[in-house]
């Protein structure tokens, strides 16, 4: 049995418990098998992170775990109900279904095909040995720093892995659908990489489904990686009313002449963190990140984004709207970070909230590190409320208060998801979004 | 191009103008820091048992608190056991002019380029100057007296006027604050005490000129301003420092209380010693300043002007707690060599219609790091609050660094809160347009930086406006001036 450094120990007692589960499985000499003993040890070192750390300043992770901390990914049952998902069938698309972090076959399809090109199961391309995945997998994520990031690598067995060869362009959205059903508290963690060869395009749509059950937790880690001149559009959705807690990581790469961008859509969720990084390791690149919460009820929303400008000639934008109504509360906290020698770097970042009661919380803090000079980098930051003259006329037109409010809300949130490019999508998100605003 | 980078090395190469020791024989305390170096200064000071007492509680508090980590500064470990907590300069007779002041100590005034006689005879500012510690000759006391107006060193006022300090002292800024600001409470040696009564407009700016100069003391300041109903004051604090090899530590703490109507204006500028251009030396500046704006309609404005010290840490705070009330924070903050800067504001609304602007400029050069960090907190109950804030850094240089840590926390959905922040150089278009029109790169450089910090400057009293302009010069010599 290993045993635990007494520093280890104390961090997290929940740790030992984590560590006798973690030795029943199985550690083969796959890429995710190996990375599994570095990471629990690092998870051990780092403990579930507390309010005292600067990054969980407004969300206090730690009480969601005060009944223990179990991973659950191993036990939990691979079955669902297939006419309780959402499809997406408005969508062409490659479809990937998770279920609990399990692949599910039946429910899978893929209509894209080109030489080299995989879009599957992450367990199977690794138990296979692909290059693509032995080369690039948890390259990116931070486990020294992220406890939740080495939680997953040390737990994760499943999730969706996309390799693009060069100067392929995938047609269809590859839909990603990971379904939670598991009814304990524990944890569900879930593990995707996206390698994109030089001159590749794709997209991705990302949708976390919670069915019959808002209890577990689910933990999950994305790795993408976006060739030289790639194009990669990545789109998080959480969308239902009842998402479960949540912690997503995403940890990005950029080539030369490259273009990211990523939307992020909350419309629910009891405790959602996403943590998007984004290293932009080549010049004259384009990165974007794009989100939109929505929350009601007790719903919490943390977006931290941080975009790492290490070449010079790139520009990034960010753009993150909130909506907070009821007892819910908004976060985030963006970051830009210039490098020594960036130079030539535009970097912009706008964050805006509506509290629309008083029971609603926001944090922002809109960050700027600096360390190259000739740079145009910026932030803007309000928070503040329907302006009544806009009430106003539009009540003179001829609409109740409540419509004109309705209608003004949902103006001010559609900016973000105008921002999609995929048309159908771009609909779908706007009918959610009116759907969430009257319900 | 070749001229904006002898700009940059004038910039990076000039020394510290007001570098200068004056020798003063002094009443040290023995170095280090026990419970007996407290009894040390509260006895050196004949201060009452409550005092002592209150020393003790804040010694003790400070004993189980850790220093902070969190501000983006970095500097050695300081050896807490290796400062001198107290030196005063040895004991005079009660003075009656200035001429029995220490003819050293005028001298260094006359090199600072504050001349106390011209002061006296022209300025109309009441200088009550703290030379190391201890309050060595305060004018004008006579004159404010008849007001009513108490402004004496907070030693005597500990004397005089303990029911006043007793009250106030540590209201603001509580001995459990912080860790600097519990040192300073423990050991603290003098500072200035200020108390404008009802419906009173004080007639002068008030100011003191704080100087760091025994080698290896701590100054411990601490200031206490009252301003009651219907009462208003300006307070001007400037601080200039000799040069010392030795890094000094400096941690002050300065309390503002503005009642219903009162307004309470506080000026600094500050300019220890930066440390030299290889990063050697400096001062240490940990202050805690914070107002209370306590009654209805009242207004307190921090302006302040940075540009020395080697570490500074510093959040000028306002809580507007009382309706209607206003916060204001001006600040110039500029770094160079290896300057390290972590300062902002904290804007606190608890009542009802309460407002704050926070006008951060932030200037880096050399190999400087220079942080904005300001928290904007709207309380559940505070309606119709409003904050604007703007953090604009300029980079001079490509090896400096500028930041910005904005903390929003609205917890009230009638609040208003705008921040904006921008970080660039000054652009090329922008040099190009001025050389262009006959200006050479060095007057366009300082017309712009001039530009860039007027919204601040026009804050700040007269007298101060102009040495604010004389430090900007000389700490960004070469572009400026």
């Amino acid at each position: 049995m290993m045993t635990l450094s007494e520093t280890e120990n104390a961090i997290h007692p929940s740790a030992q418990a984590l560590y006798a589960q973690w030795e029943k499985l199985a550690t083969t000499q796959t890429p995710m098998g190996i990375a599994r003993k570095p990471a629990i040890h690092s998870f051990g070192q780092l403990g579930i992170p507390t309010t005292r750390h600067e990054d969980w300043k407004y969300t206090n992770i730690a009480a969601q775990f005060k009944k223990g901390l179990v991973d659950v990914t191993n036990s939990a049952s691979t079955e669902v109900d297939e006419n309780q998902i959402n499809l997406f069938p408005f969508l062409t698309a490659n479809r990937l279904v998770f279920v609990n972090g399990h692949f599910s076959p039946t429910l899978s399809d893929v209509i894209d095909e080109a030489e080299g090109l995989v879009i599957g199961s992450l367990a199977h391309y690794n138990e296979q040995g692909h290059m693509g995945l032995r080369d690039n997998y948890n390259t990116l994520a931070n486990n020294s720093t992220e406890a939740f990031s080495a939680l997953n690598t040390a737990f994760a067995q499943d999730g969706a892995f996309v390799y693009v060869p060069a100067k392929v362009e995938v047609a269809h959205p590859v839909i990603i659908i990971h379904v939670t059903t598991e009814s304990s508290e524990g944890l569900i963690n879930t593990r995707n990489l996206v390698v994109t060869g030089r001159s590749s395009r794709l997209d991705i749509i990302e949708s976390h489904q919670y069915i019959g059950t808002d209890t577990a937790f689910g933990n999950q880690l994305f790795e993408i990686f976006v060739g030289d001149n790639g194009h990669v559009n990545y789109h998080k959705l959480m969308t239902d009313a009842n998402i479960g807690r949540h912690v997503g990581n995403l940890a990005a790469k950029q080539g030369n002449d490259s273009h990211f961008n990523t939307y992020v859509v909350n419309l629910s969720g009891q405790l959602v963190r996403n943590f998007m990084s984004v290293d932009i390791d080549g010049k004259n690149s384009e990165a974007g990140f794009y989100g939109l919460y929505s929350l009601d009820g007790n719903s919490q929303a943390d977006n931290h984004v941080l975009v790492k400008h290490n070449e010079p000639h790139c520009e990034s934008h960010q753009l993150f709207k909130g909506l907070l109504n009821d007892k819910s509360t908004g976060v985030f906290n963006g970051r830009i970070y210039v490098k020594e020698d960036a130079q030539k770097t535009n970097a912009f970042q706008s964050n805006k909230t509506i509290l629309l009661s008083n029971d609603a919380n926001t944090y922002t803090k809109p960050q700027l590190e600096i360390f190259a000079d000739d740079v145009k980098c910026s932030h803007g930051a309000t928070m503040g409320q329907i302006d009544d003259t806009m009430v106003f006329y539009l009540r003179a037109r001829g609409l109740d208060e409540a419509q004109a409010r309705a209608m003004l809300n949902q103006a001010f949130a559609a900016d973000v998801i105008e921002k999609v490019t995929i048309e159908p999508l771009k609909e779908w998100l706007l009918n959610q979004l009116t759907l969430q605003l009257t319900r | 191009m070749a001229e904006e980078i002898d700009i940059i090395d004038q910039v990076t190469q000039s020394d510290y103008k007001y570098g200068f020791v004056t020798n003063v024989e002094s009443d040290n305390a023995k170095v280090g820091l026990t419970e007996d170096t407290v009894r040390f200064i509260s006895a050196k000071k004949n201060e009452p048992e409550w005092m002592l007492e209150w020393r003790l509680k804040a010694y003790k508090a400070w004993l189980q608190m850790e220093e902070p980590t969190w501000p983006n500064v970095h500097y050695p470990k300081i050896d807490y056991q290796k400062i001198i907590y107290y030196a005063a300069p040895k004991p005079k007779k009660v003075l009656n002019s200035l001429d029995e002041v220490d003819p050293e100590i005028l001298e260094t005034f006359k090199k600072l380029g504050i001349p106390m006689e011209e002061q006296k005879i022209l300025a109309g500012v009441a200088v009550d100057v703290v030379m190391d510690s201890v309050s060595v000759k305060t004018t004008y006391k006579e004159k404010l007296k008849e007001l009513g107006i108490i402004f004496c060193s907070m030693s005597d006022a500990i004397k005089d006027y303990p029911e006043l300090v007793k009250k106030y002292m540590g209201s603001v800024v509580p001995v459990r604050d912080n860790y600097f600001a519990a040192l300073n409470s423990a050991v603290f040696s003098d500072g200035s005490f200020c108390f404008i009564p009802k419906g009173t407009r004080c007639p002068m700016e008030l100011s003191t000129y704080f100087r760091i100069n025994e080698a290896n003391t701590g100054q411990f300041e601490r200031t206490l301003i009252i301003a009651e109903d219907n009462s208003y004051v300006s307070y001007l604090e400037g601080c200039t420092a000799p040069m010392r090899d030795e890094n000094q530590l400096h941690a002050a703490v300065v309390e503002l209380v503005a009642m219903d109507n009162a307004e309470i204006k506080y000026s600094t500028v500050q300019n220890w010693y930066p440390g030299n251009k290889e990063g050697k030396g400096g001062i240490y500046n940990f202050v805690t300043k914070r107002g209370i704006c306590q009654g209805i309609n009242s207004k307190i404005s921090w302006t302040q002007v940075e540009t020395g010290s080697a570490i500074t840490w510093k959040y000028p705070s306002v809580i507007l707690k009382g309706e209607n009330s206003i916060g204001e924070f001006y600040s110039v903050a500029v770094t160079n060599n290896f300057q390290q800067a972590d300062t902002g504001t904290k804007m606190i609304h608890i009542g009802k219609n309460t407002r704050s602007r926070v006008v951060s400029k932030g200037i880096s050069a050399g190999k400087s790091q220079n942080s904005y960090r300001g928290l904007v907190k709207v309380n559940p109950n505070a309606e119709n609050a409003y904050n604007f804030s703007q953090c604009d850094s300029l980079l001079i240089g490509d090896r400096c660094g500028a930041h910005t840590f904005p903390y929003l926390e609205v917890s009230n959905k009638s609040a208003k809160v705008e921040h904006e922040a921008t970080t660039s150089k000054i652009g090329e278009d922008i040099l190009f347009y001025c050389n262009q029109r006959g200006l050479s790169t060095e007057t366009a450089v300082q017309l712009i930086i001039n530009g860039y910090c007027k919204e601040v400057f026009q804050h700040l009293p007269m007298e101060f406006a102009a040495e604010a302009q004389k430090l900007l010069a000389v700490s960004l010599e070469g572009s400026v001036g």
